[in-house]
């Protein structure tokens, strides 16, 4: 374990491991305080959700109470801490393995800088401004072993060599799938409009966060394509611009759009705000995120994400 | 290897795929935390579905964590995870192909 938090001496620790193992909670409690932390980031890491990692920590400390007659203290406590912590997160992913999560939505700047493997420059496709839905449908009608090909070499910038090693074939296997893959897309794809640019992107959000300000009903159903939809997990879509407008205002504190304060910023590749409510008194209160999917110059879809969580993570996502 | 491959990360990648082979859980934790991104990426491509997507990351990571003791310890750790995901995305029981 590589944490540094102030840990009991070894003498105390093993006093006070062995006031817990006869049954005193309390001294359980002061024994594995200083190593929450460290596995609250282990089980984050396993679940890649925080919330869940939350839960997951309290569920290991539990299995580590209930077991704590079998710790040897021969290997060190955070050893079989952290064991019992993968083998609750592994079991909970078990768990759960069909049913659909509602996915959290994860702020732009770490994924970006989250190590090479999810983007090269020279990818043939750009990535970071979002994919446009044309490409993104007509990679889904490849078949598999193409679309894999395509994605690895083309999207994410793999090399050839490296796509073979994956696939356990050859280089000029992988080259050949990949130029069958290629000469679909070019069919399927409209010939290559102008790509929505990111400065379009950032004066249609400058838009909508100005729509709520001025309370402009008006102004933000003009920015929606007639039949936008709004998602919000797990509630159900709101279709149609005129519809969203007035569910908006209906949630507003007060009924007045101005109520909501958002904060530009960036989600899952694509134009995002930060939600935060203005109680009666004028504070300030995060409620959630909002990512926004524009096609052709106009919002065609709002995921909302209501977490108040949430606008926290996403400060300085906005680029 | 392009240009943007810090060899940095493959190196540590590599000290934590050897790592977590010993059992090393918080090692094992730390070399999904480098791929997450990116194979949550390449599962949404694959699958055209963030929700799908996010359960065949967690399929993989089971995988992963399974079979980490058949695993070459000299190849790359990116590599293998993506195969894995790879072989995911393809059994996925909603598409047809």
């Amino acid at each position: 374990m590589t944490d540094s938090q102030a840990r009991p001496p070894a003498g105390e620790q093993s006093a006070l491991l062995k006031a817990a193992q006869s049954g005193d909670q309390q001294a359980f409690g002061q024994l594995v305080e200083p190593y929450r932390r460290a596995l609250t980031i282990h089980s984050y890491r396993m679940l890649g959700s925080p919330h869940d990692a939350e839960d997951i920590v309290q569920e290991t400390l539990l299995r580590a109470w209930r077991n704590l007659a079998s710790y040897e203290p021969r290997a060190p406590l955070s050893s079989w801490l952290y064991r019992i912590a993968t083998n609750a997160s592994l079991d909970e992913i078990e768990r759960r393995p069909r049913r659909p999560q509602p996915v959290e939505p994860y702020p732009d700047t770490p994924l970006a800088d989250a190590d090479a493997p999810t983007h090269d420059p020279a990818a043939r496709y750009a990535l970071r401004e979002g994919l446009e839905l044309g490409l993104l449908t007509a990679i889904q009608q490849l078949p598999g072993r193409q679309r894999a090909v395509l994605i690895l070499r083309d999207v994410l910038g793999w090399t050839s060599p490296e796509v073979a090693d994956l696939l356990e074939t050859s280089v000029a296997a992988v080259n050949s799938t990949l130029q069958r893959a290629r000469a679909t897309i070019d069919e399927r794809l409209p010939p290559a409009g102008p790509v929505p640019a990111a400065e379009d992107e950032r004066e249609l959000l400058h838009r909508y966060v100005q729509a709520f300000t001025n309370d402009d009903v008006d102004g933000l159903v003009a920015l929606l394509r007639e039949d936008a939809v709004l998602r919000m997990p797990p509630q159900p879509a709101v279709i149609g611009a005129d519809a969203i407008a007035r569910f908006f205002r209906w949630a507003a504190p007060g009924e007045t759009f101005a109520n909501f304060h958002h904060t530009p910023t960036r989600a899952n590749g694509r134009p995002a705000v930060a939600i935060y409510t203005r109680s009666a008194t004028g504070e300030l209160i995060p409620h959630g995120v909002s990512v926004l999917v524009i096609e052709g110059g106009q919002i065609v879809g709002i995921e909302a994400f209501v977490d108040p969580a949430l606008p926290a993570r996403f400060a300085g996502a906005a680029r | 290897m392009t240009t943007n491959r810090d060899p940095g990360w493959i190196d540590e990648d590599r000290g934590l795929l050897a790592a977590a082979r010993r059992g090393d859980e918080h090692a094992f934790g730390r070399l999904i935390e480098h791929h997450r991104g990116g194979l949550e990426l390449y599962c949404e491509l694959m699958l055209g579905c963030p929700a799908r997507a996010h359960q065949a990351v967690h399929e993989t990571l089971l995988r992963g964590w399974r079979e980490l003791d058949r695993v070459d310890p000299h190849a790359p750790a990116r590599i293998w995870l993506y195969r894995l995901a790879t072989g995911v995305c393809l059994e996925d029981p909603d598409r047809t192909d």
